[in-house]
Formats: C-alpha cells, structure tokens, sequence
C-alpha cells in the first residue's frame, strides 16, 4: 500500500478540507473543488464570452455525458469558437453504452453503381419506426448521417474496406441495401475510441466521475448543473450557457434484463424531467430476442443466423408455432415475443426473473463455432457457465434501446424548449426512430446528433449572456443536504433491493407484452416503491469514492423515468413497433399517429401528446 | 459450504487497510460478479468501478494476487484454478493514482494521452467531405492496436512506469501513437512519432509485461519497437537507444554474438563508459565474472563468428528497414 500513502500524503490534506467544508452548515457559501478549479484555470478560453462576476466554475457549453454524441458535440462545439467547453462524465468517457454497440453505423455514401440512396434510408427508418419517426427530421438525419461516415473515417475510425479501398458496409435487419458501415463486430467500440481520440486531440477537456445531479433553470432560462464529484463527494454548481445532455439510455431500468452497461439509467433524462421537460415516448423501449438468461448481455444475431436453434423444455424448435416459414431468423419483435410466450406458458426452464430458453448451436460442430462464433461461446462461458460446443445456452430476451427521451424541439440544433438547453444522442427524443430502431440507426443518430448539439450550442452559448446563480447555489445546497441525509440513514431497506424489484415490477408489467391491468399495477408497485426509496438505506455515509451514492441517485431516476414509461405505455392503447399490447394488438393511426409527452408537475407525472411529422411518406401496415 | 475468500486492499482517502470478505462458493461467477455480490449483500462502502460486464469498455480493471486483469472476464472458477486458493488478493491497477479502494483515477492518464496527438491528421488528397481510401492489407498494420479498450492493465504492470513515470509514459500511450503513426491514411506519421521520442520511446524496458498482461492481446512494446524503427529510418539515430539498437545488430551481423565488452561504449560514448562504468567493470572483473585477458580481447579483436553466421547475416539484411 506504500503507494497509495505516497498519492495520499499530497491530497490528504485537501481531502480533509473538503471533508471539513462538506460538514458545514453552508449557508451561502459555495465549495468549488479545488482540483476541480486549478484544472479549469488552465484550460483556455474560459472566460472568452467575458469574466465571470463570482467565484463559481463556469463554461459557455458544459456537456454531459462522453459517448459518442457527448465527444462529437464537444469537438463541434470548439471548433471555430473561442468558447470554453468541458465534458462531464460519470466514469472515464469511454466507458458508454457506445463502445457496446456492434453491428455497425449506418449511412448512404452512394458510390458509383450503388443503388442506394437517402430516400430509401428515409422511407426504411420511417417504415422501421413504424411510422412514429417524424419525417423531416429523419430526411435530416439520413443526409448527415452519410456526411458523418465520410467524416469519421478522416477522423481515423478503422472501417472495414473493400478491395479498393472504400468502407465496407454490410447489411442489417429492416433496410433495401447494405449500408451499415463497421469495423468488423466493433463498430461502437471503434468509432467511440476515434471519437475521444480526435476530442483528446483537439484538447477536450473532461471532468472524470463527475456525476448529474440536476440542471438549473432561472427565468426559464438553463444556467448549468450541479454535479458530484465522486472522487472528493464535493457537490457543487458549475454556471454554463449551454448544457448539452448526452446521457444516454435508460434501459438499466430492467436492471439485470438490458444487454446495455450499468451506468444507462437516464441520469440526463431525469434532470432535465425534474427541470420541467417532457420525456417523449418513453414507453417505447426496444427488446432484443437473445440475452444471457444471468445479466442480459447480446448474444448477437449472428447465433441464428448461423443456424442456431432455439428449444423450451420438450426440447422443441418453438418457432414453428410463430414464425413457420423463417423459424429462428424471424425478425426481433416476433421472436422476442415467441420467447416470452413460452416462458409464460410454462415451456421454458427456471422461474420469475431467472427463467429462460434454450439456444442450441451443437448441431453446427465443434469447428464451425470456434471459427464464427468464438464469440459468443466466450459469452456463454462467462455469464452461464456453459460452453455452446457441449450444451445448449440459457438465453432469454433483453431490453436493448431506448427510443424516447428528452423532448427536442429543433433538430438542426438539438434544442429543447428551454433556452440553453440541448440534448443528443440515446438521452434525446428528436424523433428518429419512432416507435422501433433499425439496427446501425444508433450509432448514426449518436453522430449526427451529437455534431448538431454541439454547433447548436456553441451558436447559442456565444450569444447568451451570463447566467444567475441562484438557482444554481439553491439546488447545490439541495443535494448536499440530501447527501448527508441520505448517507446517514441507519435503517431502512436497501436500496438495491427496491432496484432489483423495480426491474421485476417492469419486466412483468412492461415488458414485451404489456395489458391494461399489468402496466395499472406496474405504475402502482412503482409509487410504493417511490415511497420506500425516499427512506431506503445507503449504507455508505464517506465522501470519498461513494459509489453507493452514485447507485442510489441512479436508481431514484430510474424509478422516475419508469413511471413515466409505465403511464404512457398505459395510456397507449395500440400495439406499435416495440410496444406491444396484448390488449390492443393492432396500431390505431386514428387516435395513437401521436407522441406521448410524459411531464412532472409537483410530484404528479402529466401525459400530453404531439403529432407525428408526416411527409411523403403515408403510413401503411409495417410488414416485411 | 464452500468458502471463497476475498482480501480486498481498501483505501478511504486517509486510511489503507486489507479487508477480508467471505462468500458461499456458486459455480459460473465472474471475479466482477462476486464484488457486486460483496457490495450488494455484504459492504455497500465497498467501492470498484464497472459498466459494460463484457470486456469492452475497460471500467473495471483491478489486480488479482498481483496481476491485472478484466475481473468481468475472468471466470471465479478459472481465478480460483489459477492460483490453487480459494482464497484471492485483490487491489487497485498499480501506477495509477487510487481514488478508493479499487477505483483508480484517470484524469492524469488522459493528460498524457495527449502527447500522442491521438486524431488522424490525414493526407491532404482526403477531405471531411470524402472521406479516405485505404487498402484491406493496409488496415491490417494497425487493426490489432485499435482494440485498445484503455483499461490500464499494461500501464498497471510496467515496470519502467514504476520506477519512474517522468520520463517514460504509459504502454497504452505508445500504441496509441503507433496506430496513427502506421495508419496508411496519415499525412505524417512521424508527427505522433517525434513527442515519444522525448518521451522515453528508447526507455523502455523490454519485460514484455503489457505484452503479457494486455487483455486484448495488443503488444505495446511491439508498438515501441515499431515506432523506434520509424523514428531510426527519419534519420533520428543519435543518442544511446538508437546506438545500442546499432551496436546490437552490428555485432550479430559480424559474428552472431553480442560483444558485451564494446557495448557499453557503442552505445554511451567511450568517455561515459570510462568514466561512469568503470567501478562496475572494476567489481566484474573483481568477483571473477569475467577475466582481465578475455575483456581486452574482445575489446580489441571480437567474438569469432558463429557456424552458419552467412544464414544470420541473410535473416539479418531480409529484415531490411522496418516498416
């Protein structure tokens, strides 16, 4: 440990500062971190748009949120500006659900020969979203889309190629022509490390585990955030004229039943509810078929592509009951419902949360598998302690996207209603992708957004005048008397039991089918469960490193956004591409060719709706 | 029941210590699934840092009995197998600043990745607007490096990083200036190449522990090497590196063994050798390591050529200038 003592002998002392500083009863004194401050002092720029009249850190944009559309909107957002920015992020920035991302990032480059074309991205992204994708702005995306392929393959992402040394692109589920361009099954993982690479370069500068609290709004206007530093527990208000959130999903809320990483749990989405923007169709949540049955993680498509079988406990291939004709390689939704049909009734193996199927690969050999599915064998391997060349894997569906999000108003700049405040990426609700994401649509939409959020922004911030503080000064004593009140609770239940039953609640109530009765008592768990948090036990009362309190936030806007989630997919009486009510199994264009709008007014979630933009092209039935 | 035991190295901003926590044995654990399960069931003060569980985003590096690894792909059972205990050491990645217990701070790192200049700068025929061409074969030279996941494994077990971090920088570092220096699209590679060179591209200390360590089979001190070769090929062959690089391949050129007794001054300049390693000599000589006649010839002739010294010398010269 002399090493660690070595570190400490420096930082002892201002850690016992700030721990001193954070016991007090602060009245109107603000605790900047220190470290915090001397790295800001340096960074150039940041009183460009004029000197700050206070001692409070301030940045003309803040982002928060380092994936891939966090890094695109921060180098766009210095990019011929002279403004300071900085990005916040609750992990070091290349831990995101981005990296997870594997099949590829779509985008038309129209060589010649090729028949694709914009349009026919535009028509499949609309027919993908079964049709409650607004037009104009998917015509937006689709355009930028193919401008941003081109432009991160100059920023250095490695592309696969073709002989002649043009990216590759293959195709995926729900599109005309192949156009998903990819770094062999990477993708994400490969365009966020060129992505923080190019930012890294262009000299980016980041505030590491800092954590969303919440965004401040004065006279309407957003004046910053209040963020945690996890290192020092030192909670305090950082002034900006922009604040891009960029947080990305929230499909943490089924807990262990997401292929997505731990930290997706709408952190961005929660504040800017609590900052009184509406979460945009949140009900609409995509499942992907084939998770490991234990934590969730994508056992990719390729497994029944390749001729993977799936079985229930008769050991019967159960799609020729669904899907006769394309048996396992029918589309996600229909085999996502095939496998939660058997589990209910009875046919699968296991029970509640643990139940699973069967995905069968040993007919394929030894060989076979070693060589196309390493893979997913090593998968198999690590989360069901099986290997797929002896025995059938345990496999079940698993949430895998979040279509809705925070409510954006102008797509050219990622806008919200609120002045000074933008969203992009997973976190934003613009709409592309409707009711149900085409694959390779994520990592597009991340790239797009993200470059437009940050022009947006930074066009914005460079006009804005300085913003007040109280709000901010107001909220940050908020939260840090939350955190002493929280962390010193004795009793009480554990939060992370509230957790894991939200995600049953949500699984059983919310999941792939969903009825008017399940999705009633859902919204009901979900209040008591509410209760339960406000009192539940943190169990870590440290400022240093609190991870548990960490969890904890992230699990009380989980709660929120699930509520949210669970009155829009109440109210929504229609199935429409990933919400599927067994109740109304058919879409109604009539009353439901709309956007849920879910609020926060006081403690009470208010519905709204808005149209859907339609353009040229007129919903019909989504059949493939 | 089957006890496993986890001494975890904690650390809460003032005190370290060593803690022990108990755990009934389950088969199919991941060394990340069991600290979740001490976290959630037994210690919530417990801190660590995780998000993909599957390999991909390097949150959750940490050491076991000493070796860095991803705990969220190392199975319990292997971990266990391993080191023939049921009971494991566990502790934060070494040379990295300790935030608590196994949670590291990165901040300092990504300063440092800087001096890479990560970003492609491209060659001037590519635009934003076009995009790049660059051939298959071409993308295979820096493809392996591209898997970095920058979990800090290979900065964790350097050794040359342990003994002191002001002149040489972190193994990821290297690689990730060689995959834009390499990279076919690039206007000039040796723009990543020139901040290594003063920053201990020649110090490294070849114990081949990131190579070892590295999760996703990158080598970074192939990547060292690599760009050493660039850097000797733009003429940047001053300096005791590239002068031992050159003694090296001078003398198995001429008899196939190196001539330990011209090294020294080959590669630090005669007057730094007498000076500075002549109370080494002295204590060599002294306890018999090697006798005064046997260093004054190989001082003025050589070692005699190996057999087969023509098939070296063809191995030698096939190697040409390295890419």
């Amino acid at each position: 440990m002399s090493e660690h003592n070595k570190d400490d002998d420096a930082s002892l002392s201002r850690r016992t500062f700030l721990a001193a500083c954070a016991a007090l009863p602060v009245a109107s004194s603000v605790v900047v971190d220190p470290a915090v401050a001397a790295e800001t002092a340096a960074a150039p720029g940041l009183t460009a748009a004029g000197a700050s009249p206070s001692d409070l850190l301030t940045f003309d944009v803040l982002i928060i949120g380092a994936g891939g559309a966090g890094l695109r909107a921060a180098v766009y957002a210095m990019r011929n500006t002279n403004l300071s920015v900085a990005v916040v992020s609750k992990t070091m920035p290349t831990r995101s659900a981005t990296c997870m991302a594997e099949g590829g990032f779509n985008g038309v480059l129209q060589f010649p020969g090729q028949k694709d074309s914009l349009d026919s991205h535009s028509f499949d992204t609309v027919k993908g979203s079964d049709y409650l994708g607004d037009q104009d702005v998917i015509d937006f995306f689709v355009e930028k889309a193919s401008e941003a392929v081109r432009e991160t393959d100059f920023w250095g992402t490695p592309y696969n190629r073709t002989e002649d040394g043009r990216v590759a692109q293959r195709f995926m589920a729900g599109h005309q022509y192949p156009r998903t361009n990819y770094s062999a099954d990477k993708t994400g993982h490969a365009l966020l490390h060129a992505n923080f690479d190019y930012a890294v370069g262009a000299g980016v500068k980041f505030l590491i585990d800092h954590q969303l609290l919440d965004v401040a709004i004065e006279d309407g206007v957003c004046t910053g955030a209040v963020l945690r530093n996890v290192h020092t527990g030192v909670i305090a208000p950082v002034r900006a004229r922009a604040v891009i959130l960029a947080t990305g999903g929230y499909t943490r809320i089924f807990w262990l039943r997401t292929s997505t990483p731990y930290i997706s749990t709408g952190d961005g989405t929660a504040a800017a509810l609590r900052a009184g923007l509406p979460f945009k169709d949140p009900e609409m949540i995509q499942f992907h078929p084939t998770g490991v049955a234990h934590g969730g993680v994508l056992i990719t498509e390729a497994a029944r592509g390749d001729g993977g079988y799936l079985l229930n406990n008769k050991g019967e291939r159960f799609m020729q009951r669904y899907a006769p004709a394309k048996m396992e390689l029918a589309p996600r939704d229909i085999t996502a419902r095939a496998i939660e049909t058997e589990i209910r009734e009875g046919r699968g193996f296991g029970e509640g949360m643990e139940a699973y199927v069967l995905i069968d690969l040993r007919h394929l050999g030894r060989e076979k598998i070693m060589a196309r599915l390493p893979q997913i064998r090593h998968v198999g391997l690590l989360f069901e302690n099986t290997d797929l060349v002896d025995k059938p894997l345990a496999i079940r569906s698993t949430a895998h996207y979040s279509m809705g999000g925070i409510d954006v108003v102008d797509y050219h700049s990622l806008a919200t209603a609120i002045p000074g405040l933008f969203a992009a990426g997973e976190c934003a609700c613009e709409s592309i992708h409707g009711a149900n994401r085409l694959g390779g649509n994520s990592l597009a939409a991340a790239m797009v957004t993200g470059k437009e959020a940050g022009i947006g922004a930074a066009a914005y911030a460079a006009k804005a005048s300085m913003p007040g503080e109280a709000t901010l000064l107001r909220l940050a004593n908020q939260w840090r008397d939350h955190f002493r009140e929280a962390t010193s609770r004795t009793t009480g239940v554990n939060f992370v039991e509230l957790r894991d039953r939200m995600a049953k609640v949500l699984w059983d109530g919310m999941g792939i089918f969903r009825t008017e009765k399940g999705l009633a008592a859902a919204s009901e768990s979900l209040r008591d469960l509410q209760k339960e948090y406000a009192s539940a036990k943190v169990g870590n009362p440290g400022l240093v490193g609190n991870t548990a309190y960490t969890h904890y936030i992230e699990v009380g806007n989980m709660l929120s956004l699930a509520r949210c989630a669970a009155l829009a997919a109440l109210n929504r009486r229609e199935s429409r591409g990933a919400h599927t009510r067994e109740d109304y199994p058919k879409r109604d264009d009539v009353n439901f060719l709309r956007h849920s709008l879910v609020s926060l007014k006081g403690d009470d979630y208010v519905l709204d709706y808005k149209p859907v933009v339609i353009k040229r092209f007129k919903p019909e039935e989504r059949t493939y | 029941m089957r006890t496993i035991t986890f001494d975890i190295d904690r650390f809460d901003g003032n005190r370290a210590w060593t803690q022990s926590y108990s755990f009934e044995y389950a088969p199919g654990l991941t060394v990340l699934a069991s600290l979740f399960l001490i976290k959630e069931k037994q210690d919530a003060t417990l801190n660590f840092t995780a998000s993909c569980r599957s390999a991909i985003c390097g949150a959750c590096a940490i050491r076991v009995n000493g070796n860095s690894l991803l705990p969220c792909d190392t199975r319990l059972d292997d971990a266990l197998d391993q080191w023939k205990s049921d009971k494991l050491h566990l502790s934060p990645i070494g040379n990295f600043p300790v935030v608590s217990d196994l949670m590291v701070d990165w901040s300092d790192k990504i300063e440092r990745l800087r001096r890479a200049k990560p970003g492609l700068h491209a060659r001037k025929e590519f635009t934003a607007e076009t995009g790049c061409r660059q051939s298959p074969a071409e993308l295979a030279l820096i493809i392996n490096q591209w898997d970095c996941i920058l979990c800090g494994c290979c900065a964790s077990e350097c050794n040359k990083l342990s003994d002191d971090s002001k002149d040489f920088l972190e193994p990821f570092v290297f690689t990730h200036a060689s995959r834009y220096a390499h990279d076919s699209r690039s206007a000039d590679g040796m723009l990543h190449v020139k901040d290594m060179l003063s920053n201990g591209l020649w110090k490294c200390l070849h114990c081949m522990e990131c190579v070892s360590k590295c999760p996703k089979g990158i080598k970074p001190a192939g990547d060292i090497a690599a760009m050493r070769a660039m850097a000797v090929a733009h003429g940047n062959t001053d300096g005791p590196g590239p002068r031992h690089a050159a003694a090296f391949r001078t003398d198995l050129e001429n008899t196939g063994r190196l001539n330990e007794v011209k090294l020294v001054p080959r590669t630090e300049g005669m007057v730094q050798a007498a000076t500075e390693r002549m109370g080494f000599t002295l204590r060599m000589l002294e306890r018999g390591k090697m006798s005064v006649t046997e260093v004054t010839e190989l001082y003025l002739t050589d070692n005699k050529p190996i057999e087969g010294i023509e098939g070296l010398r063809k191995i030698i010269r096939s190697e040409g200038t390295p890419k």
